[in-house]
């Protein structure tokens, strides 16, 4: 299925996990913000998150450094 | 206050005369005065806020100088702490800015007396534990504050209104542990990148003191992915600060606290009370052993595991260590407790 993840489009496994992607971009969830198709998702569900053809997701990463 | 100064401030279309004034009358506390501290302390001087609070516990050293604005080479071969440096170099800038200069970290037992009495709090600290002790007491407070962070070519910056946008624990689960995230200290920072994110917070401080409006936005910029976002926040429904309000990071907490300040090799150590140390007679007890140094600000004490660097109000630098239970060992030998 084809995916958009941070503005760039790319393939993914059918039913990617987001903990999945998450990892493939190094991204620890703890300090990572998750937008899927414009609409930030509650932390609780990131564990139990299903990617679907044609989502939209945006990784928002913190840093602390200033 | 003199209006002709800000003439070009007046004509912006969102400012005019009555933006000015609520500028004038708008007290900061700004905490951190490195890489993204100067940029909005020269920002913050130079468009008239009445009032600005600079909180920052660490000293100016060479490696400061290509990042850090404010600062020149005498800051660095004075060892100068960096509030006093600042307020030195800001006072001349506007006279219409009264500054204070607090040289001291903002920790559990800091931050009810230095963050308290302001309109916001700007962040500009390079870490997680001291961003959670301001969202503590922003949130118990009901104190706005606008964070921001920078790493490499990435910033990201948010204005928090306490029950209005996310808190910074709707935002992060946790403090990040040290080492778990890149750091200044580790992947460098780029002074543009701190540029483009502070022009975005100075944008949302400006609309917020000005028009009391805050968009709960996080704002991205990426130069390497080339690349900037804009992302509308949302509250944890269970958040354990902003709705649950156990406000663990400040409730409970006294320090005689030691941080590791990050990938630097240096550890800083801050007493449990403040207490007045008399430089000029430890200074003497050292000397007989030690390679002393007295500036108008500090003690400087080479020790043959690196250099203590002793401030009045107790706390100290402790460099060539990065293990706070070494630094304590080192402070309760050398200085005592």
């Amino acid at each position: 299925m084809k995916i958009t993840v941070n503005g760039t489009p790319r393939e993914a496994a059918a039913n990617l996990a987001l903990a999945d992607l998450l990892n493939d971009y190094k991204l620890n969830p703890k300090t990572t913000l998750v937008e899927l198709n414009r609409e930030v998702l509650d932390r609780s569900v990131y564990d139990t998150t299903q990617l679907q053809d044609g989502d939209t997701v945006e990784l928002v990463r913190f840093v602390g450094g200033g | 206050m003199e209006i002709n100064r800000y003439a070009r401030l007046q004509q912006l279309t969102d400012i005019g005369e009555a933006g000015l004034r609520k500028l004038h009358n708008a007290r900061i506390a700004l905490v951190g005065c490195g890489t993204l501290g100067s940029l909005y302390a020269i920002n913050l001087t130079r468009m008239g806020i009445g009032y600005l609070r600079l909180i920052d516990r660490d000293i100016v050293e060479p490696h400061n100088l290509g990042t850090q604005f404010l600062y020149n080479e005498f800051d660095a071969a004075k060892t100068r702490p960096k509030a006093l440096a600042a307020k030195q170099h800001l006072e001349p800038m506007n006279a219409d800015c009264h500054i204070e200069a607090v040289a001291t970290s903002i920790s559990a037992k800091t931050a009810p007396k230095y963050l308290y009495d302001v309109d916001l709090i700007v962040d500009a600290t390079d870490n997680f534990d001291t961003r959670f002790i301001i969202n503590d007491l922003a949130v118990r407070e009901n104190l706005p504050w606008l964070y921001t962070g920078v790493v490499g070519y990435f910033g990201v910056t948010t204005l928090i209104k306490p029950q209005e946008t996310a808190c910074l624990h709707c935002l992060i689960s946790d403090p990040p542990s040290s080492g778990e995230l890149p750091t200044c200290e580790t992947e460098g920072v780029w002074p543009p990148a701190a540029q483009t994110i502070t022009a975005f917070g100075l944008k949302e401080l400006t609309n917020f003191l000005v028009s009391a409006t805050v968009s709960g936005v996080l704002h991205t910029i990426d130069f390497q992915a080339d690349r900037w976002t804009h992302v509308q926040g949302k509250r944890q429904q269970n958040c354990p600060t902003c709705v649950q309000r156990d406000f663990k990071f400040i409730d409970g907490k006294n320090g005689y606290s030691a941080t590791s300040l990050c990938g630097r090799e240096m550890v800083h150590i801050l007493p449990d009370q403040e207490k007045a140390v008399d430089l000029p007679e430890i200074a003497k007890r050292l000397s007989h052993s030690f390679k002393v140094m007295q500036t108008e600000d500090l003690l400087r004490v080479k020790i043959p595991e690196g250099e203590i660097y002793l401030f009045a109000d107790g706390r100290a630098l402790i460099k060539g260590v990065n293990d706070v239970e070494r630094a304590r060992s080192l402070y309760d030998r050398y200085i005592g407790s």
